[in-house]
């Protein structure tokens, strides 16, 4: 599968390098500061940036190189409506730089931070390496201990946000929709069709005296609850009469 | 030319009517599709010539009718009843092209549909309060004679549920309209705002209060509301579609025309109340939608929380909220239109609307694969997802109404999340996954299942990229229409002889809300 493998490339390679001169040249000045003002938070630029190396090496190092697999060993390459758009978005992400320069939009190159560039790079190639050549044994995926367990679930499960989410703001707004729905059967349209079936009952016997024939059609409709009975009757009793 | 709109579905009324026997249900079909095609052409010459920067009444027509009575036919169009009237002519014809050819009984099938199209021109046309009355209680007729004839299994109950609310807010609003004639001491019903505001405050308030809730059933704002999804669930599509489309619009246009036009002072003092009540209808309306388990009772409920959006609006009354308001209407007209199209072709395919049987219908060989994608292009629209007509007419709620009130507005805003959590649900267990067993050999879709719900959505993405398409017909009128009212009363009040104690009193309340001035602080 060349165009994945290489839009896969360019991919990771573009999301790191934007990481990296996002740093370098767009917050190079603040960076600097950043440098001796909050060092620890710079430490955890320079962590997020190696890990993200390392997992996108890893995941390449992972699909694409290696002995063919099984399900594997007869990839075709992805059909043209999808083909298109990676070919596209991989020329795209080739030219971005020299889009920016062209527009202006890089900043002059005295303002670029040497020590950043250097710890930036550094931790690049670090991640890198490390997701090329470190093997993750199936064994350390899950550890027996329990604490490492937890900090384990902790992070893969992000927090537990999503599991937070649905305890609190989907259960909340589903107990809300059904309390309405049982208020709006129940309550609003309960009370209305009330209304209409006691209005009902008590026209029904001087409707049987006085109107006859008429009278006794509506008295059926009462008897087999349909309501279209009590509703032309209150139709009648509020516009005519 | 205005009673050509008008007179023009009668005259079709009559060729079905008075058509050669055995009638062709084809050929009526088709007599009722020209003729709402010539008055929707008819419509847009009308737009072509309408001046788009004069604010008043245009193309005006007087005719004196029953003078004792004090009815004249007057009509007239500003940008307020134009884009409803346009509206009305899309969608009649739409709901006339996507109806069974086959349908049964056709002669009174087509005359009702043709004589509904012509009473709501006529209302949203009429400049006469009595005239406005008497086509407004003859819509009721055809629509539920056409509920209760061509419905569902339970198109009785639910036919009759509608005539009886429908029939108590007409009876509301005859009483306000007559209570103002009858307390400004004028011989005629004319539209004529310059009494109606020298009436004493609490007056007013009586007389506004039967409107709010006449209307306020028409539109439906909660708790007058539970009429509307029994009969949606109940009508066949095009009456779904002309009902959410079209029927609708003739409450909040009412609220606006006449709650607003002719009270402005009383609603100046009830519009944090109003707003209020929008914000519940939105979150009322979201929230039943969410627990709602057949498609067109969700679409129904959906429908009554942006109806509420109108209300909020039109309870800011700033000249940018009232174009909102009638933005919305439009907006909401074209999508839930649309959406009830495309339930009505999953319905008819699958023969269920139940979220509890439907799954996998995005399938795209033997699922409704564009049926799918028109529903998720709705669906985004009604959510307000920008590129779409929807973002825009909500947008302009929010940013019309937020300097005026601003929890109302929020609360609304969440409305509208809710929205994106209930078509979510819709489309994620309707279209996505695996086909469900009990609806895999659906019958072909054709052309002309398609076709109608196309036609509204490729208009709701265009007034979504293009919408000065929309709003430069109403921004003239929107704009010039409270501070017109307003200083009409201005006029009266300054004319009595306890001006000083009334201006003590309500005065202040004509200051016109804006983003600088809250009505906190002015009421």
């Amino acid at each position: 599968m060349p165009v994945t493998t290489t839009a896969f490339v360019v991919a990771s390679a573009g999301f790191d390098r934007h990481f990296t001169a996002r740093r370098f040249l767009g917050t190079a000045a603040g960076y600097g500061r950043l440098l001796d003002d909050a060092p620890w938070l710079v430490g955890v630029v320079l962590v997020v940036n190696a890990l993200s190396a390392l997992n996108l090496t890893r995941v390449f190092r992972l699909v694409f190189l290696g002995a063919p697999q099984p399900k594997t060993r007869r990839a075709p390459e992805v059909g043209w409506a999808m083909a298109v758009p990676m070919v596209s978005l991989t020329i795209v992400t080739l030219l971005t730089p020299l889009m920016m320069q062209r527009l202006s939009l890089l900043p002059d190159w005295e303002y670029f931070n040497h020590t950043a560039a250097f710890l930036l790079v550094l931790s690049g190639v670090v991640g890198c390496w490390s997701g090329a050549t470190v093997y993750l044994h199936k064994a350390w995926s899950r550890s027996v201990h329990l604490p490492w367990r937890v900090l384990q679930d902790l992070l893969s499960y992000d927090f537990y946000i999503e599991r937070l989410y649905e305890i609190s703001l989907v259960n909340g707004v589903v107990l809300l929709a059904r309390f309405s729905n049982w208020c709006d059967r129940y309550i609003v349209d309960g009370m209305v069709n009330f209304l209409g079936i006691a209005s009902n009952f008590q026209r029904r016997e001087p409707e049987v005296q006085h109107h006859g024939a008429v009278s006794s059609l509506f008295a059926h409709d009462y008897g087999s609850g349909e309501p279209l009975g009590w509703g032309f009757d209150l139709v009648r009793m509020v516009i005519l009469e | 030319m205005l009673s050509a709109l008008i007179w023009i579905p009668l005259l079709g009324a009559l060729l079905v009517g008075f058509g050669r026997e055995p009638l062709i249900p084809a050929r009526a079909r088709l007599i009722a599709l020209l003729t709402t095609g010539g008055t929707f052409v008819w419509t847009i010459v009308l737009c072509s010539q309408f001046d788009v920067g004069q604010a008043g009444m245009q193309f005006s027509e007087h005719l004196t009718w029953i003078e004792p009575l004090g009815l004249t036919y007057d009509l007239g169009m500003d940008g307020l009843s134009l884009p409803l009237v346009a509206l009305n002519g899309l969608l009649t014809t739409i709901a006339i092209a996507s109806g069974t050819p086959s349908v049964s009984r056709p002669r009174l099938y087509y005359i009702l549909l043709l004589l509904l199209n012509a009473s709501v021109t006529a209302a949203f046309l009429a400049q006469n309060l009595l005239l406005f009355f008497l086509f407004y209680e003859v819509e009721l007729i055809p629509l539920y004679l056409l509920i209760g004839i061509w419905g569902g299994a339970n198109r009785g109950y639910a036919a009759t549920k509608f005539l009886i609310y429908t029939a108590i807010s007409g009876i509301l609003i005859l009483a306000a309209f007559l209570g103002s004639t009858l307390l400004t001491g004028a011989s005629s019903f004319g539209y004529e705002p310059l009494l109606t505001q020298a009436l004493p405050l609490g007056q007013q308030f009586f007389l506004l209060g039967a409107l709010l809730i006449g209307f306020g059933i028409k539109i439906p704002l909660v708790p007058f509301h539970t009429w509307l999804p029994d009969a949606h669930v109940e009508a066949s599509t095009p009456i779904s579609v002309l009902l959410a489309g079209v029927l609708l619009k003739l409450g909040t246009y009412g609220l606006l025309r006449f709650g607003l036009g002719l009270f402005p002072e009383a609603w100046a003092v009830l519009a944090p109340w109003l707003a209020s009540w929008a914000a519940l209808s939105v979150l009322y309306g979201a929230f039943m939608a969410i627990a709602q388990t057949d498609m067109k009772k969700m679409v129904a409920y959906s429908s009554i929380g942006h109806m509420g959006y109108v209300l909020l609006a039109a309870a800011a009354a700033t000249p940018l909220s009232l174009l909102a308001a009638v933005c919305q209407m439009v907006s909401h007209g074209l999508i839930a239109a649309m959406l009830f199209l495309l339930v009505g072709v999953v319905y008819q395919k699958t023969g269920t609307r139940s979220l509890k049987v439907l799954q996998g219908l995005l399938n795209p060989e033997r699922g409704l694969p564009l049926i799918g994608s028109l529903m998720i292009l709705g669906v985004m629209a009604s959510s307000g997802l920008p590129g779409m007509v929807g973002f825009v007419s909500e947008f302009l709620v929010f940013r019309g109404s937020f300097p005026i009130f601003p929890t109302q507005t929020l609360l609304s805003m969440v409305g509208t999340g809710l929205t994106a959590v209930y078509f979510l649900l819709l489309v994620n267990r309707v279209f996505f996954g695996r086909l469900s067993e009990p609806v895999q050999d659906l019958p072909p879709v054709y052309w002309s299942d398609r076709a109608p719900a196309m036609v509204l959505a490729a208009l709701v993405v265009l007034l979504g990229l293009q919408p000065n398409w929309l709003i430069h017909y109403s921004e003239t009128t929107t704009a010039t229409l409270l501070p017109a009212r307003l200083a009409i009363a201005q006029t009266a009040i300054g004319g009595q002889t306890n001006a000083q104690s009334r201006n003590n009193g309500i005065g202040t309340c004509l200051i016109i809300p804006s983003s600088d001035h809250r009505p906190s602080a002015t009421v």
